[in-house]
């Protein structure tokens, strides 16, 4: 089959690209507990002072849990395709992606998944040890199967909203200030840094409506368990309309994107 | 002399009908104070790359598309490449509107970007060929077969194995090239392919797509500023200057046009001091110590006259006189002019 040829192709190759930088690979496999560690010993001394177990509805060990899982979502739904929008349509090489014969989001859309193959083998089994080891996180199997469904549509989600993001490159040349803005957004307001249950009840009633708490927040939760079954399903099910929308947008920007390139004297 | 191919069992494959494209700039001074008014107020001016370009081109033609830079070369390969949406204008390319049918378009053609580098950096040549393979949907045994055919004529069996990046310019052209290959395509685009490479690694590209022009048939369109890639490969030239096709046609026909023209190159025996050179028809194109180079033009002054004036004015002082045609990058430097 010609589709399938294709994303293995795609696959491979952005394996053997992958294993080509060691040192680098090295370095993003500290990068990980390094910063579970920076919360840890923070929520250590937060909980400690305080003198309470229960902080808006997390226990200590919780809360720790909370963050490990949230660099595994981190890590599987991480996209460069901002990066690479940024900097092919600056330098005009995006004529280079225009001319294969595959649609350019689909393109790095698969570049993505192999990136994150590879990313599950390098950098989460090594996370898996440390988080049972060390942490004693417990898994609650019949959240699991939820719980994976959940992260793929969360990275699904990201990817579309990073290349809608990136796709402003088209217009401004210089987007960089947007994608640092909708960065640090992201981490805040999808519960990256901190369980939304910390912010505002009306900012919690808002999350609701947005689609950003299905991007990290709502799978953590399912891993937690603090949702029941059925919740767990509607919240599955609000992700796949997330997702069918903003790949209408996703496709709709792109149209218009595609008039504008220009790419002179390339 | 061959008749040039343009009747029938040659089918037509692009077929552009009064193209236009603009580009919108932003007009903006150098300096400080120009860039700071830059924040508040903006003055766009409307360029037009190309204006009313229209052109055909047959099967298994090797063209030549040459022009100064910003002449519209690039913008045009770019429209024709799908990759570009014109403003205005008709564009079928074997049977396909470019930019409208784009992904399935592309299976039928092949792209050389001379600047930017279509292989993956980071991983030998062999392996973006394979990933080619798989997004060109190549059967296995053709994909092989042409592509030991290619690695053979290009010389490059080692070469293929090597991380991009670690490649020299001339190896890594020839593996672009392959690459634009490797899907049998029917139209090649190919934007400067010789650019900065040196004279054996432009003879080996050279001859390389002449060769595969004969045996498959394969329309070639070449953008180039070396104009001996152009003497060597096409037969058909095309020169656009500042959005505009100014000629169109074969380069023995230009050279025939030119052909009221010779270059005499004088070389002498002694100091040519300053001498007087005074003969109508004649213009001088280069003076040094021991030589002299000028252009007669026929129309005004016979060879014969002006070898005499030489004779009589410089007699036993001259060792040496060549009389050649002019080379086509002089012809070309007086149509750009012309227009």
């Amino acid at each position: 089959m010609s589709i399938f040829s294709k994303i293995s192709g795609i696959l491979k190759t952005e394996f053997k690209m992958m294993t080509v930088y060691r040192f680098e690979m090295a370095i993003t496999l500290i990068v990980g507990p390094l910063s579970i560690l920076v919360f840890y010993f923070l929520w250590q001394a937060i909980y400690a002072n305080t003198g309470v177990d229960i902080i808006r509805g997390f226990t200590f060990h919780q809360l720790v849990t909370y963050y490990i899982v949230s660099w595994f979502v981190g890590i599987l739904s991480y996209t460069h395709i901002e990066d690479s929008l940024r900097h092919e349509v600056r330098h005009g090489r995006i004529i280079r992606d225009l001319v294969k014969p595959i649609n350019y989001i689909w393109l790095h859309f698969f570049t993505t998944i192999g990136h994150r193959l590879y990313a599950v083998i390098i950098e989460v089994i090594p996370l898996f040890i440390i988080a049972f080891v060390f942490f004693a996180v417990k898994v609650n199997l019949s959240y699991l199967p939820l719980f994976i469904l959940s992260v793929l549509f969360a990275a699904i989600l990201t990817y579309l909203i990073s290349a809608i993001v990136g796709m402003s490159a088209f217009w401004l040349i210089h987007n960089r200030g947007i994608i640092k803005i909708k960065r640090i957004l992201l981490y805040f307001i999808s519960g990256a840094v901190l369980p939304l249950t910390f912010f505002p009840q009306w900012f919690q009633n808002l999350s609701f409506y947005m689609p950003f708490q299905y991007l990290t927040f709502v799978p953590i939760n399912i891993w937690l368990a603090k949702y029941t079954i059925p919740q767990a399903f509607q919240f599955l099910g609000i992700q796949i309309g997330w997702i069918l929308i903003f790949y209408l947008l996703c496709i709709f920007v792109w149209k218009s994107a595609i008039k504008k390139v220009t790419a002179v004297g390339v | 002399m061959k008749k040039r191919i343009k009747e029938p069992p040659y089918p037509k494959v692009i077929d552009v009908r009064n193209l236009w494209r603009d580009f919108k700039e932003r007009k903006r001074k150098a300096g400080f104070g120009a860039a700071l008014g830059a924040l508040f107020s903006r003055k766009y001016e409307t360029k037009h790359a190309l204006k009313n370009i229209s052109l055909d081109v047959y099967k298994g033609e090797i063209i030549g598309l040459i022009g100064p830079n910003g002449a519209g070369k690039s913008t045009l390969i770019k429209i024709l490449t799908g990759v570009l949406y014109p403003s205005k204008g008709f564009v079928k390319v074997l049977n396909f509107v470019p930019w409208k049918d784009r992904t399935k378009y592309v299976h039928d053609i092949g792209v050389v970007f001379g600047q930017k580098t279509q292989l993956w950096w980071d991983i030998p040549a062999a392996d973006t060929y394979e990933l080619h393979r798989d997004l060109y949907d190549v059967p296995r045994k053709e994909f092989d077969d042409r592509l030991n055919n290619m690695i053979k004529m290009l010389e490059v069996e080692e070469v293929i194995k090597k991380p991009v990046r670690q490649l020299s310019l001339g190896e890594r052209m020839r593996c672009e090239l392959i690459l634009c290959l490797l899907h049998n395509p029917k139209i090649v685009f190919l934007d400067e392919p010789t650019i900065g490479l040196d004279i054996i690694a432009k003879d080996k590209i050279r001859y390389f797509i002449k060769d595969f022009n004969k045996r498959y048939k394969t329309t070639f369109i070449v953008t180039t500023h070396d104009m001996s890639d152009i003497e060597r490969l096409c037969k058909r030239i095309i020169i656009i200057n500042r959005g505009l096709i100014i000629y169109d046609g074969l380069i023995n026909d230009i050279r025939k046009k030119f052909a009221n023209r010779k270059i005499i190159d004088c070389k002498f025996s002694e100091p040519l001091l300053a001498r007087e050179f005074n003969f109508s028809g004649c213009t001088i194109l280069r003076r040094r110590k021991y030589q002299l180079v000028l252009e007669l033009d026929l129309s005004k002054a016979r060879i014969r006259d002006l070898i005499n004036y030489l004779m009589t004015k410089y007699g036993a002082d001259i060792a040496d006189i060549d009389i050649k045609e002019p080379p086509i990058e002089e012809i070309i430097k007086l149509i750009y002019k012309k227009k």
